[in-house]
């Protein structure tokens, strides 16, 4: 997890969490304070997280290491990160893993309360969304459709001025 | 696809929420993503309401009372099948300007379902140039101009009856939002009190405004003219109302009198009439700084200070006429309701409020005006003022 960002972590306190499937890792403390990681984490030096495996949590980990030094978002401007679709690029690259993963990202980022990495994840599926058909969206993420035909026409209808914007 | 929480969906959906073609798309994928994205897509459609479409959807939610309004119009309503959602209830805005421009879209879509000249071919395309240019073309008026009229004249005898015919419509859709709307956190009505053209019908708007208003969860804030009007329901006293008026711009005099804000009832209910129950006034000011009369200084002494009292007048709503009409003929019963500190530059915030056993709150006449004033004991001695709010609660 040498990605050339880790400052001087030696010099800070460290603490080892572990996955639900038994994996340890030992992070920067300054990432369990700063995203709350831990609800259960009583400030000790180890930690369990119950929902996220090892796999996953090490690539969250990897984000927020990568990211520790980043300035701290206001909880306000929720509207403003939204209409800013630029994704960095060590972001998408750090996303561009397969579609599982993203979504096991996203579910751990919601679980551990680490918002600026949620609201990545979204944004990354988001995208991935955008000019595509209903029928290319369901193939793309494997979806059922669970309409009857006429329920689907109806919603058409009633819905289809959104089209044309 | 790994099921994500509804919470995280709905982040997703929020993403593309200025995309309305990518909502929709996503809307048709299956009934869950149906069930997250409706609320987002419908909270202001376009912004604007400009599509015909969106207006048709409106108009089948209206109830036997609010369809009543078009009759004498002979509006043709939509008998398309109830929708499967109850897409008004996710209105989060609506203004009356937006409606118009929608409502004008909806007619000349209506219209084209009779005139073959409009549907040559391509019969989106040409209808939609017709859109293109309501969205592009904002005319000064607040109703749709006489430049949507044009060519319509076949259709609507004169011009005054194709305004009409809007304000019909608009006052029926204005009515089912308030009732419906779950969510409505803004209403702007702008040129509320306009020129007036058709009195009856803008009384009948107002009435039931003020009757949706008063039966339902209500916005904290309605924007009418120049005046910021909020209007909410007390929570002890659920039926009371409250107007509010404000004004932000300083002033300062060295008249002995000098008329600063007025208030007043709305008066336009017909079958009732609003009765006062409480004025809370609020206001920010201060005295001129210095005196000659240092044993003074920080008292309370009498130099600057504000007053109310009630201005009676039958004339229209024209400020300067109020001005002028009151400071001619001063009102006799004036109660005073802050002094400023003696000689202190400071601004101060005062606060008064007037219960329902105080003769002003019971002597108030709906088209009365309720006026502050701010006053100095001597000639030539400033008086500061930067802000005021006149706040009256009534029951209808």
């Amino acid at each position: 997890m040498d990605n050339g960002t880790s400052n001087s972590a030696s010099e800070n306190e460290t603490i080892t969490l572990k996955s639900c499937d038994g994996i340890e890792f030992h992070i920067d403390a300054r990432i369990a304070n700063r995203y709350t990681l831990l609800n259960n984490w009583n400030g000790g030096e180890s930690a369990c997280i119950p929902n996220v495996n090892g796999k996953v949590l090490e690539k969250v980990l990897e984000w927020c290491e990568h990211h520790i030094n980043d300035p701290q978002l206001n909880c306000g401007d929720d509207d403003s990160r939204r209409r800013n679709t630029i994704i960095e690029e060590w972001d998408e690259n750090f996303l561009s893993c397969d579609q599982d993963m993203l979504f096991e990202i996203i579910l751990a980022a919601n679980y551990l309360e680490i918002k600026p990495l949620l609201d990545l994840g979204c944004k990354t599926v988001a995208n991935m969304m955008k000019s595509k058909s209903p029928e290319e969206i369901r193939s793309a993420f494997n979806i059922d459709n669970d309409y009857t035909p006429e329920e689907e026409e109806q919603f058409r209808k009633e819905n289809e001025w959104a089209e044309d914007y | 696809m790994i099921a994500l929480p509804n919470e995280c969906l709905f982040k997703i959906f929020n993403n593309n929420r200025d995309s309305y073609k990518n909502l929709f798309s996503c809307l048709l994928v299956n009934r869950q993503w149906c069930r997250i994205i409706v609320p987002i897509l419908w909270s202001k459609p376009l912004d604007d309401f400009r599509d015909a479409r969106i207006i048709n959807i409106y108009l089948l939610a209206l109830n036997v009372e609010e369809q009543v309004q078009s009759i004498p119009f002979k509006i043709m309503l939509p008998t398309d099948p109830k929708p499967l959602f109850d897409y008004t209830s996710y209105t989060t805005s609506i203004d009356d300007y937006h409606l118009c421009k929608g409502i004008t879209c909806w007619l000349n879509y209506e219209r084209s379902k009779y005139e073959d000249v409009y549907l040559l071919d391509g019969k989106r395309n040409e209808l939609k140039r017709e859109d293109d240019r309501n969205i592009t073309f904002y005319p000064e008026s607040h109703f749709s101009g006489p430049e949507d009229y044009k060519g319509y004249e076949d259709w609507y005898k004169t011009y005054e009856h194709y305004e009409n015919i809007i304000r019909a419509t608009k006052s029926s859709l204005i009515s089912m939002l308030l009732r419906k709307s779950e969510n409505l956190n803004f209403v702007g009505f702008y040129g509320f009190y306009g020129i007036v053209r058709n009195k009856i019908l803008e009384k009948l708007k107002e009435k039931m405004l003020i009757e949706a208003l008063h039966k339902n969860v209500t916005p904290y804030s309605l924007d009418i003219g120049d005046n910021q009007l909020c209007i909410n329901e007390e929570k002890p006293n659920r039926h009371w109302l409250s107007i509010t008026y404000s004004k932000n711009k300083q002033c300062n005099g060295t008249e002995l009198n000098l008329l600063y804000l007025t208030g007043s009832l709305p008066t336009s209910i017909e079958t009732v009439i609003p009765k006062c129950k409480k004025i809370e006034i609020t206001c920010e000011s201060h005295d001129q700084g210095w005196s000659s009369y240092p044993e003074h200084y920080g008292a309370c002494y009498l130099s600057t200070w504000g007053e109310v009292s009630i201005i009676t007048t039958t004339h229209n709503y024209d400020d300067k006429f109020i001005v002028h009409n009151a400071v001619e003929k001063e009102p006799k019963i004036r109660y005073k309701i802050y002094s400023n500190r003696h000689a202190d530059y400071s601004w101060q915030i005062h606060n008064y409020v007037f219960l329902s056993d105080h003769p002003l709150v019971q002597s108030i006449q709906p088209g009365d005006f309720v006026g502050l004033w701010i006053r100095s004991r001597h000639p030539g001695w400033c008086n500061y003022i930067k802000r005021a709010e006149i706040k009256l609660y009534y029951t209808v």
